[in-house]
Formats: C-alpha cells, sequence, structure tokens
C-alpha cells in the first residue's frame, strides 16, 4: 500500500528487484520488503530524510562492495588480490560514538590489532565489519577480549565482535554470512563470540528450546542455583573433577556428593559426558 | 578526595533461570579516601561483576552506587573518571609505548604539553622512561604490565580499579609487581579496588578485604581481622595457605572427639563458650590452622590433653620449615612445624592442636562460633 501511494506520488518511482547502485542519479530505498529506486531531482532534502525513515537500511548501509556482495545485493564479487581465495569476516557491534571522526579512530584502532585486513566500514553507527585476508588471526579469545576491553576503555564504548570462519571467497559465501550474521545476532553479550562458541546454543534456541520436554528438564536442573553453577563449570573444566572443584572451592568429595545428588533428583549423570552436554544445552 | 559508596547492590543477568537467581547479592561497603580495597573470591563469586559494575560496564539491577554522595547508576563509563587495568594487558601493536600511554588522553582532548608530561611523569614512576620509543612486541611481559599500569597513572583519576592485573604473569614477577602496585599505591593515594582470586595477594596488598562466594559478601575486614576471626567456615578456608584443616567433631564436657578416634581437651574458657552457646553435646565442625598444630615437646607437655598421635603421610622440607600431611586412623590434616621436627612419611609423630587458636563452626549455619 505505501509502495502504490509513492508509484502515484513519484512518476520515475518503480518497483525493482535488484538496485542499482552504480546509479548516482536515483535512490534506492527498501519498503515492505521490495526495492523501490525513485530519481534524485524528484526529492528534495525533506522528502529524501523522509524516505529514509521508511526504508528498512539507510544509505550507509550500501555504498561498501563488499556489504553489497554479502547481502545478496551484487553479485560481483569485490576485487582482492589474487592471491586471495579465501577471507574471514570479523562482525562488531558497540556503542554508538559522538562524533564520524570518533568512529573512524574507532575503527582504525580496531582493525590495527589484525594482519591483512583487506577492508574495514562500519554498516550502521554501531555495527561495522572487518574482512580480513586469508589468515588465522594470531590473537587468541583471550587477547581478542582483553583488545577489546582496551578500546572500549578509551573510547568509553561496550563492545561485542564475531569472529567468523575462514571461508572460500566465492558465490556461497553471502548465504554463510547470513547465518553468521543470525548466530551473532543472538549474542548474549559475550565481548567475543565465534562459531565453535555459539552455533550449539544457537541450533538448540532455533529448533528445541520452547519444546515442552525440555521446559520441564530445564526447570528440574533449574532449581538449585548451586546446580547451575556446577553444570557450567564442569562443562567449562571439560568435567575435570579437581579443576571444578578447585573453581567452585568445594572438595573434591563435596562436588561428587553433589553430582550424585544430582543424578538421584533429575535422572542425568553429569559424570557422562552426554548428560553433561545436554545440561550445558538447557542453560544456554 | 573520593569516598565510593555500595549501597546494597544486586546484579541479575537477563537469561537468569531463576527468580532470584543474583549474580551479585546485597553488596553493601562504604570506601574510604585513599583506601586500598581487596574484592577476594573464587570464579564466579561476583568480585568482577562488582567491579565492573563500579566501571559502568555492567547495568546495577538494584541498589545505589554512589561516588562522592553522587548517584553513577547511570552514568556513562567514560563520565565517572575511572581508570582500569585488565588481567590481560592488551596495548595497541603499532603504537609506540608513549603513544600507548597517550591515546587515551589524545582522544578526551587534552592539550599536547599536558600529554607529554603526565606520560613522562608516569614513565618514570614506571621506570619507563628508556622505552619510550619501543611498540609493545620489543616488551616484556612485565614491562607491557607496567604499561598497562602507565596509561591508568597517566588519567590521574582519582578512582583505580584492577581486575586480576598479575594473574597472567609468572610467579617472580608477581611478587615484584605485587611490591611494585603498593609502593604505587603509597606514592600516588588513588582509591584503589583490586580484583584477586589469589588471597596471598589480598592478603600482602590490601587495606581491607572483601570476601565474596556465590555473589555473596562474606565478610570485609582488615586481613589480620579475616585470618584471625574469620566469620565463617568459608572465609576460614579461603584465607590463608595451606587452608585451614576442617574436622567435623561432636563437643562434650570439655572433650572434642571425632568418629575416626580423634579425642581433645578444651580449655575451659572455651568450653564455656560453647557450653553457653549451647552446643554441648552437638556436632560442630573444629577448624584448626597448620600453623596452629605443633611438634614441638614444650608444647605437648604444657597441654598434654591436646597432644594426638598421628602417622605421617607425606612430609615436605621447606627449608625454615615442614609440612606434614598426617593421620589420626580416619582423620586427615596438615601442620606446619618446624624443619628440625621433620618426619618421614610412615613415621608416628607427636602432634598437639592449639585449641586456644582454633575455630568452632556451626554445623548448618557454617556461621563461627564466638
Amino acid at each position: 500500500m505505501v509502495i502504490d501511494q509513492l508509484l502515484k506520488m513519484y512518476p520515475s518511482a518503480k518497483v525493482i528487484s535488484v538496485p542499482n547502485w552504480k546509479d548516482k542519479s536515483i535512490i534506492n530505498y527498501r519498503i515492505a520488503d521490495e526495492w523501490v529506486s525513485i530519481e534524485k531531482n524528484e526529492l528534495d532534502d525533506r522528502q529524501v530524510e523522509l524516505l529514509e525513515l521508511l526504508s528498512d537500511h539507510n544509505e550507509d548501509e550500501i555504498t561498501n562492495d563488499w556489504w553489497q556482495f554479502l547481502n545478496q545485493r551484487s553479485n560481483d564479487i569485490p576485487l582482492v588480490s589474487k592471491q586471495t581465495v579465501k577471507i574471514k569476516i570479523i562482525q562488531f557491534h558497540t556503542s554508538k560514538l559522538e562524533s564520524r571522526d570518533l568512529s573512524q579512530q574507532w575503527i582504525r584502532a580496531f582493525s590495527s590489532f589484525f594482519n591483512k585486513v583487506i577492508d574495514t566500514f562500519w554498516v550502521t553507527s554501531e555495527y561495522g565489519i572487518l574482512i580480513l585476508s586469508d589468515s588465522e588471526i594470531s590473537l587468541d579469545n583471550t587477547e581478542l577480549i582483553s583488545m577489546i576491553q582496551l578500546i572500549d576503555e578509551d573510547f568509553g564504548t561496550k563492545t561485542e565482535a564475531y569472529v567468523g570462519q575462514t571461508w572460500a571467497l566465492n558465490e556461497e559465501l553471502p548465504e554463510i554470512f547470513e547465518l553468521e550474521k543470525c548466530i551473532f545476532e543472538q549474542n548474549d553479550g559475550d565481548a567475543v563470540s565465534n562459531l565453535s562458541s555459539d552455533v550449539i546454543s544457537f541450533m538448540f534456541n532455533q529448533k528445541l528450546a520452547s519444546e515442552k520436554l525440555f521446559i520441564v528438564l530445564k526447570n528440574t536442573i533449574t532449581s538449585n542455583s548451586e546446580y547451575i553453577a556446577m553444570i557450567r563449570s564442569l562443562y567449562l573444566n571439560q568435567n575435570n573433577i579437581a579443576k571444578t572443584a578447585k573453581d567452585l572451592y568445594v572438595h573434591r568429595n563435596t562436588l561428587l556428593y553433589r553430582i550424585d545428588k544430582f543424578n538421584r533428583e533429575t535422572g542425568l549423570n553429569l559424570k557422562s559426558m552426554d548428560d553433561l552436554v545436554l545440561c550445558h544445552l538447557l542453560l544456554c | 578526595m573520593v569516598e565510593i559508596d555500595l549501597n546494597h547492590i544486586y546484579k541479575k543477568y537477563a537469561n537468569a533461570e531463576e527468580e532470584n537467581s543474583y549474580a551479585v547479592s546485597d553488596f553493601d561497603l562504604h570506601i574510604k579516601n585513599k583506601e586500598f580495597i581487596v574484592f577476594v573470591g573464587p570464579s564466579g563469586c561476583g568480585k568482577s561483576t562488582t567491579l565492573r559494575m563500579i566501571a559502568g560496564l555492567e547495568t546495577i539491577t538494584e541498589g545505589e552506587l554512589r561516588i562522592d554522595d553522587e548517584l553513577m547508576n547511570d552514568v556513562v563509563p567514560k563520565d565517572r573518571n575511572i581508570a582500569m587495568v585488565f588481567q590481560n594487558y592488551a596495548l595497541y601493536p603499532h603504537m609506540t609505548v608513549f603513544k600507548n600511554m597517550a591515546f587515551g588522553l589524545k582522544l578526551r582532548k587534552y592539550e599536547k604539553d599536558d600529554i607529554e608530561k603526565r606520560v613522562k611523569y608516569a614513565a618514570d614512576i614506571l621506570g619507563l622512561t628508556e622505552y619510550l620509543d619501543r611498540k609493545p612486541a620489543a616488551l616484556s611481559g612485565g614491562q607491557r604490565q607496567r604499561v598497562a599500569l602507565g596509561r591508568a597513572i597517566v588519567r590521574d583519576a582519582p578512582i583505580f580499579l584492577m581486575d586480576e592485573p598479575l594473574s597472567n604473569l609468572d610467579a617472580k614477577l608477581r611478587v615484584s609487581m605485587r611490591a611494585e602496585i603498593a609502593r604505587l599505591h603509597q606514592r600516588l593515594h588513588t582509591t584503589t579496588i583490586y580484583v584477586t582470586h589469589d588471597q596471598t595477594e589480598a592478603m600482602t596488598m590490601a587495606d581491607r578485604i572483601v570476601v565474596m562466594s556465590m555473589g555473596e559478601v562474606q565478610q570485609i575486614g582488615t586481613p589480620q581481622e579475616v585470618y584471625v576471626t574469620p566469620r565463617n567456615k568459608f572465609v576460614a578456608g579461603f584465607i590463608g595457605s595451606p587452608s585451614m584443616n576442617f574436622i567435623d567433631v561432636t563437643y562434650k564436657d570439655g572433650v572434642i572427639t571425632d568418629t575416626e578416634g580423634l579425642k581433645i581437651a578444651v580449655p575451659e574458657g572455651r568450653a564455656k563458650v560453647l557450653e553457653k552457646k549451647g552446643y554441648n553435646g552437638k556436632q560442630m565442625t573444629l577448624g584448626i590452622r597448620p600453623e596452629d598444630i605443633h611438634a614441638e615437646e614444650a608444647f605437648s607437655e604444657t597441654w598434654p590433653n591436646s597432644v594426638v598421635e598421628a602417622e605421617v603421610v607425606v612430609s615436605e622440607l621447606l627449608g625454615a620449615t615442614s609440612m606434614l600431611y598426617s593421620k589420626v586412623d580416619g582423620t586427615e590434616f596438615v601442620a606446619i612445624v618446624d624443619a628440625r621436627d621433620y618426619h618421614k612419611p610412615g613415621e608416628k609423630v607427636k602432634l598437639s592442636f592449639d585449641i586456644n587458636k582454633a575455630h568452632f563452626f556451626d554445623i548448618e549455619t557454617t556461621l563461627a562460633i564466638r
């Protein structure tokens, strides 16, 4: 209905399947799951602003070749050196910065920690992308977390980052990126996440978490806050009783007693990796 | 001059499973100007979460955070005038030490001359002057951690928050950096909150220690107070290395016994307290520090009713002292004795329990009986 009205109001307006971003004489809007293009000379500044409010994306989102490719708005694979056959995408979300200059400094500081950066850009004022050439990140998770802490301390931001897998740079990448984006969207506050850390809970929450069986089971295992800490620590310590006891600051025998008590109450044996993974998933 | 008030602070995460499942519960503390406070406790006890709430990196679910009486709950981190030092000391890899220390100030639009003065002052304090032109890759672990401290010092913030800043250093470096931080505090007098899981760091650095477990404050006191008069079994076991020995015993008419054959007399004064509190004939936990179990003959002659004949299971000679992991029938405990009283495993040894220095804990509430 909105689109019909736009078509009536602006004679140059057209519903299109794929926007032509290279034509600078038109502006493309994403409205009600359709792309609409309107000639610039039909719009004054105020109308442009109003239409941007109606649109599902802003202009910044679309000016980058990588973003267009990754979001299937263009089939052209961005130009890279011949040696680049695989890439890694790092997504980040941070608090809004006060000025464009600060945003540029922020992204420069962030990308200075990585080697072989192909491109880096803001998609919105709070979400951005870093494209790395076929390279393993030399920083481990702890180092990435400390890097984010450093930047947040300097810029007064709160940042979360998702480190994507290394993928072949081909036409399958946009579809893969779509899922990486969804996984990152479900991040519940971890400063750094990746496929391995988030995929199981992502799949579980997508498919099973709302089933009655799992709701009842979750209520059972969360009946005692001691159990929650115990399951989390056992999982983190890969079921190592000594390390878990040390982490929880209880005697090894106390921990074994609690595991047995949990078994009696729930029928789940946390010494078994299968049962432990199930309990961990229920807590995700 | 800065004072911090944490008034009945609670933290609950949005994804918490239970209605009353708090990461931090009823945290209530007044921190005085220039004080060095240490939050200590095992992993997941809520100490870092509390620190992050003070820094503004976590929201406060309930309660008030006041700095110099100004409510800070909704003030964004950069406006709190707090400097933080983290466990992992990341530095910008392409910047020199000087630029790493100066970067935060530059973003805050400090004058160039002022930045230079502050960085040089911090570098001087930390012995980094000759490294100012180096990049982080050319620094040792200890030097990098000093740069991280320098980044906090240049801010000249009235409050330092330190989140396990030494835990990534090796044991030797940790000891020297511990002294360096203590020296820094004596020089700058900045109000400091320091988080650690290492009770030795807590004991050696703190003006006051906040012992935490399961999101709750267990005890607040000077190192001496928490060591000598622990409020409960958790504090007693957490503070002190090696840990306090705990033995479940029954008290009856001036004597404590356990099911494994241990039998020790309780001095009159301590016995009176136990009886007055209604523990005659009841079970309780005896807590005794390893250094309060003696092997000297003089002690056993003075207190013959506190002597047990134990078998040494494992012994460790540490130089001036020996640790004797011993047992009386099924009851195991560790004693720290003079090196001259070293015994080999399997040997029998007479050990005296100094019950005047021992602690008794209620078996159910785990609170100290005093």
